[in-house]
């Protein structure tokens, strides 16, 4: 065998099997500004990328019947390395193909996932046919040269291959994209494969013209893609970009809208809809209008305590909650808050453009899962906060389930709140059913659940060893509330602002680590809301 | 019918800030218990006092005239799935008058229930076309509002059918270059069998 020549063919597979698993990890946060990041966008890219290294080496392997082997393999790799380096641009272009100009959350669902599945195959199908030619001409070009039987020369190649492929994975999620991110992750990808190109029809001497001229052209064209910006959704006009970030976990940015007074800002990660993560005004206090985050005054208000109240957040996103609260907390009574944040990145531009900062009242837990978290937490609190979501509008399994309430139950002083935020689109949707019958059974009391009017979220409460206010009952809007917080609770003790589990009587599923179908409940939860009430009618006409 | 007659005119004559005016005129024509209860709610709805309207709005009778009611209460504590609901059994009970139709469209509006805003600003419309008494002394004011809600409406149908095109678009196009490619192995398939 000549060792020099094979090992060129198989640098090459591992070249191009790095390239693929860039592409792949890639794709997704590609698709994450127009059609988020949830499970079924994954599954389409990647469903996506195994369609087309399948049909690839079906190709591939026709291909490497022929007599030039090798100057395929230079056409496949400079052409793939063509459209890798133009994804970060015409990611754009073809996505908003495939969403309508304005887009309703009880739509996004089925639109994200017909939509990312179309832009997926137009934008990562021809790639990935290209680069899975790759492995059954190395194959053959690695057997001719060493005179090896199939099996062997095959086994050579997918052992370079997947070892690519495994430094791709790595390299891709955990340096490239947060450090230099996606654009630069791709085109780094192109350069990859348009390097083992090189390689071969350099070191190997494939004499044909038109090879050498593709080849050029390839380079040509991705040396082009170079100078040319990444596409990104366009900001409504009096919408402006603060700052964006690529995070190990999420596309991150930081808008100001600019068409109200005060200007607000707020916090968007994957963003496919109109939906946000945080949000940010001059002042302290309650937030202008209907956002969930005004509820999370409530329990200090209720509870009548002086001193200190002890808040923590799962879920802090840039310090809302804390903003809100430091500036509605009865009188007597002086917040200590602890926040805890996955992703580092929301925390440290929060930090930049949210006035977030850690002091002797504010701790700041950066970078922990909110389930590991709550185990380096020194209890007891008077309230714990769960507002924690990923991919836009899906709360994780892992901070929805029984075991992880029983967790935050055991932090709770006695009569300390628990208070999750939960985006439904009423009291009776499937998903905060669900959360408020665990949430009641964690705790072994009942649970309240309030609407937040004209949003479509809703607020959970449950108390150790307490039960919250009934709307119905004295003491819901005690007379010494000030106006402004009582404004919060009128009207919510009407029909479908309220509802109320018993432990006894579950209104929903109680979700444990074992079977917590989160994702399912929340699409139950979007088709119901897609469904006229109409429906429910036999009106004359209709 | 002559009840829900003096409902509608109470209701009316709230929108223009004389129940005061109008009220005794409900209890000087003979005040039956439904009738009481009404103008209690009324009184409460009056104060923002939405939990005690419907508390008192549960002795109106019959149903559909105390679901028009709770509509009404329903949708000014913003709870509009609610009211949409209530304001669909009033209708379905034969109610047609314009106060209901309204909140039913806007209820609708504000859930984004196309189907529903749809359906209840044709009947608002239609109602718009007949209507006498004291709502036609009005009845430049009940034309903006029906205009307004019928931009919104329109405005629901066209994302509606913008958004449906683009599912449709994008099934399409998926199923075309799926089909391609296989087309194209199949094809690679079948002439290499040849062939060889």
């Amino acid at each position: 065998m000549a060792p020099t020549r094979a090992s060129i063919f198989l640098t090459a597979s591992a070249l191009s099997g790095g390239a693929v698993m860039a592409i792949e990890l890639s794709a997704v946060r590609l698709l994450a500004p127009w059609f988020g990041t949830s499970q079924s966008v994954w599954s389409n890219v990647i469903g996506v990328v195994l369609l087309g290294l399948s049909l690839g080496y079906l190709l591939g392997g026709r291909a490497s019947r022929g007599s030039r082997p090798a100057e395929s393999l230079v056409y496949l790799l400079g052409v793939g390395a063509l459209f890798t380096a133009w994804l970060p641009f015409i990611a754009g272009p073809v996505a908003e193909l495939f969403l309508p100009n304005e887009l309703r959350l009880d739509s996004a669902a089925e639109v994200f996932r017909w939509g990312s599945l179309a832009a997926s195959t137009c934008l990562f199908l021809p790639a990935s046919v290209l680069l899975g030619g790759v492995g059954p001409l190395v194959a053959e070009l690695v057997s001719r040269e060493g005179n090896l039987r199939a099996g062997d020369a095959g086994g050579r190649m997918l052992f370079a291959s997947t070892v690519g492929s495994l430094i791709g994975v790595f390299a891709t999620t955990h340096w490239a994209i947060p450090t230099v991110g996606l654009r630069s992750t791709l085109l780094a990808a192109a350069g990859t494969l348009l390097l083992a190109a090189l390689l071969i029809q350099v070191l190997t001497t494939v004499a044909d013209r038109w090879a050498k001229a593709a080849l050029l052209l390839c380079f040509l064209g991705a040396l082009s893609a170079v100078l040319t910006p990444r596409s990104m959704p366009v900001l409504p006009e009096g919408v402006v970009l603060l700052e964006e970030r690529e995070s190990p976990y999420q596309y991150t940015r930081f808008v100001e809208d600019r068409r109200t007074e005060p200007f607000m800002r707020s916090l968007q990660v994957n963003e496919g809809a109109d939906s946000y993560q945080s949000v940010w005004q001059p002042e302290l206090g309650l937030l202008p209008g209907d956002y969930y985050y005004n509820d999370f005054v409530l329990p200090a208000w209720w509870q009548g305590k002086k001193g200190t109240w002890r808040c923590l957040t799962v879920g802090m996103g840039a310090g809302t909650a804390k903003r809100v609260m430091e500036g509605a907390m009865p009188p007597g009574l002086t917040l200590d808050y602890t926040g805890i944040e996955l992703d580092p990145v929301v925390v440290e531009l929060a930090e930049k453009w949210c006035d977030l900062k850690a002091d002797g009242l504010t701790k700041i837990l950066s970078g922990l899962d909110g389930r590991a978290a709550l185990g380096l937490v020194e209890g007891p609190m008077d309230h714990i906060l769960v507002d924690a979501y990923a991919n836009q509008v899906e709360i994780p399994p892992h901070l929805a389930t029984i075991e992880f309430f029983n967790q935050v139950e055991s932090l709770l002083e006695p009569k300390g709140w628990c208070q999750v935020n939960v985006s439904g689109f009423s009291v009776v949707d499937p998903i905060v059913s669900a959360i408020a019958s665990t949430v009641s059974a964690a705790f072994e009391a009942p649970a309240l659940i309030l609407r937040v009017p004209g949003a479509r979220n809703c607020s959970v409460f449950a108390r150790r060893g307490g039960r919250p206010p009934v709307p119905t009952e004295a003491g819901w809007i005690p007379s010494d509330f000030p106006e402004s917080i009582a404004a919060l609770l009128r009207g919510r003790e009407v029909r479908g602002q309220w509802d109320w589990v018993e432990v006894s009587h579950p209104k929903g599923i109680v979700l444990t680590d074992d079977l917590a179908p989160v994702e399912r409940l929340q699409q139950l939860s979007l088709e119901k809301a897609r469904q006229s009430l109409l429906g429910a009618f036999r009106v004359p006409g209709a | 019918m002559m009840t829900l007659l003096r409902h509608a005119l109470v209701s009316v004559a709230r929108l223009g800030g004389s129940l005061l005016a109008l009220g005794p005129l409900v209890f000087a024509q003979g005040a039956t218990p439904s009738d009481v209860a009404f103008a209690k709610s009324e009184a409460f709805l009056v104060k923002s006092a939405f939990g005690s309207a419907m508390a008192s709005a549960k002795g109106i009778h019959p149903e559909e005239v105390r679901a028009r009611q709770e509509a009404i209460i329903l949708y000014r504590a913003r709870s509009y799935d609610a009211a949409l609901e209530r304001a669909l059994v009033a209708i379905q009970g034969g109610l047609r008058d314009e106060l209901l139709l309204l909140h039913a469209v806007r209820a609708s509006v504000w859930i984004q229930d196309t189907e529903a805003a749809e359906y209840c600003q044709g009947l608002l419309e239609d109602r718009l076309d007949v209507m006498t008494g004291d709502g036609a002394a009005n009845l430049s004011w009940w034309a903006d509002q029906v205009d307004g809600l019928s931009s919104w409406v329109d405005t629901m149908i066209l994302q509606d059918a913008e958004t449906a095109a683009v599912i449709r678009r994008s099934r399409t196009t998926t199923v075309s270059v799926f089909g391609t490619a296989l087309g194209v192995l199949g094809l690679a398939a079948f002439f290499s069998s040849r062939k060889s």
